[in-house]
């Protein structure tokens, strides 16, 4: 009964295969990661980079990883 | 260009703003859309949050207000990472201990740019008090399954499975720790260090809103106000995690093998279920952020655990 767990079992709940899962759920991430690489990108053009710029990483690499799982997987079933 | 202006003038003249502004927008999401149980709306929302308080307060705020808003925005992506990850028909124990890696990893990359020291947060102060909690917690995790927390392993589990299970919710319970009561609060405290600690534990709690009845949430209430009262007076997170450890395994374990369906008849799950018992803990929780909040001396100004950048 952890606090994140609600929101996965909700998650494993309403969507019971991978495929249906990483269709909808599964491009939030994407979508978050690439505006932060993007806002990142202008604040570095602009000369602005710098602890936001780390804190921008710091958030950017695990949705990056959950992204990256998220396309495995669905690989994986296309395979399977 | 005068939405800058007023955003600089805010940030300026009331330093809290801009952090209580995140943390109601946080709340919201969290018991308006992801609590009533609309997930893709309130995923997206998270995300948005996400921008948003990695973006204001850039050019104006102290850099208290921004480590606040930095710290804010870790909290606000945990539902955007817990939904996003492919679990589907894959292991739950494997998510979690997945999602709980991940979890700490933030942790260990965003105190330094967030200005928290990390080391304090295992340090063996006052040793008592601190393996103490872990009896607290466990005692408010058998309350928390009658007032309703699910059973912690899947109905046909093996025994490998249910061990399984358990450590990876001692796992997710540790990350979660480490980000609210170290990371947020320590950032929150800065600021504020009674409101901080107010908000810590109303946004710890809300995260339980439609996982269970009431009764429920207000029991993860009363641990989030203890927890956070006992991080504030020791300068220490390891009692919290010991007490949370100790809650998620009372609750998800201890409470349905030692307490099972011989207690229904004699503990009146009903009735802690129900309004009786909810006004009760209603009371209690009162009482118990009533102490807390008035006795907050705040890590900071002790200089205890935090670092000031």
């Amino acid at each position: 009964m952890s606090g994140l767990l609600p929101q996965l079992f909700q998650h494993a709940v309403h969507n019971r295969g991978i495929a249906s899962a990483s269709g909808t759920f599964g491009v939030v991430p994407v979508v978050l990661c690439l505006v932060l690489l993007f806002g990142i990108d202008i604040a570095g053009m602009r000369g602005h980079l710098g602890e936001r710029g780390r804190m921008v990483v710091i958030i950017a690499t695990p949705l990056a990883l959950v992204a990256a799982l998220t396309i495995a997987a669905r690989i994986a079933l296309l395979l399977a | 260009m005068s939405a800058l202006r007023s955003e600089q003038a805010l940030a300026v003249r009331r330093p809290l703003a801009l952090p209580l502004i995140g943390a109601g927008a946080l709340l919201a999401v969290q018991i308006g859309l992801l609590g009533t149980r609309h997930l893709l709306i309130g995923d997206f929302a998270s995300a948005l949050l996400v921008a948003v308080l990695l973006t204001v307060g850039n050019r104006s705020a102290s850099p208290a207000v921004l480590a606040a808003l930095r710290a804010l925005a870790v909290v606000a992506v945990l539902p955007v990472l817990a939904l996003g990850l492919p679990l589907g028909d894959g292991s739950v124990a494997a998510g979690t201990f997945l999602l709980a890696g991940i979890v700490a990893a933030i942790w260990f990359a965003a105190a330094p740019v967030i200005g928290i020291n990390r080391a304090p947060a295992f340090s063996l102060r006052a040793p008592l008090s601190q393996f103490s909690l872990l009896l607290a917690g466990t005692g408010l995790g058998f309350l928390a399954y009658l007032a309703g927390a699910p059973r912690g392993w899947a109905p046909h589990a093996t025994t490998a499975q249910i061990v399984l299970d358990g450590a990876a919710l001692a796992a997710i319970a540790v990350a979660e720790e480490l980000i609210f009561r170290w990371l947020l609060q320590g950032a929150l405290q800065r600021i504020a260090r009674r409101l901080g600690l107010l908000i810590v534990i109303a946004l710890s709690a809300a995260v339980y809103v439609g996982s269970g009845p009431p009764s429920l949430v207000i029991v993860m209430a009363i641990a989030a106000a203890s927890f956070s009262f006992a991080v504030d007076r020791s300068g220490s997170a390891l009692g919290a995690i010991l007490g949370r450890i100790g809650l998620v395994l009372g609750a998800g374990f201890g409470g349905p093998l030692l307490i099972g369906a011989a207690g229904i008849a004699v503990l009146h799950f009903p009735r802690w279920r129900g309004w009786e018992g909810t006004a009760s803990l209603a009371i209690w929780l009162a009482l118990v952020t009533v102490v807390a909040v008035r006795g907050a001396k705040g890590r900071a100004s002790k200089g205890q655990a935090v670092r000031w950048r």
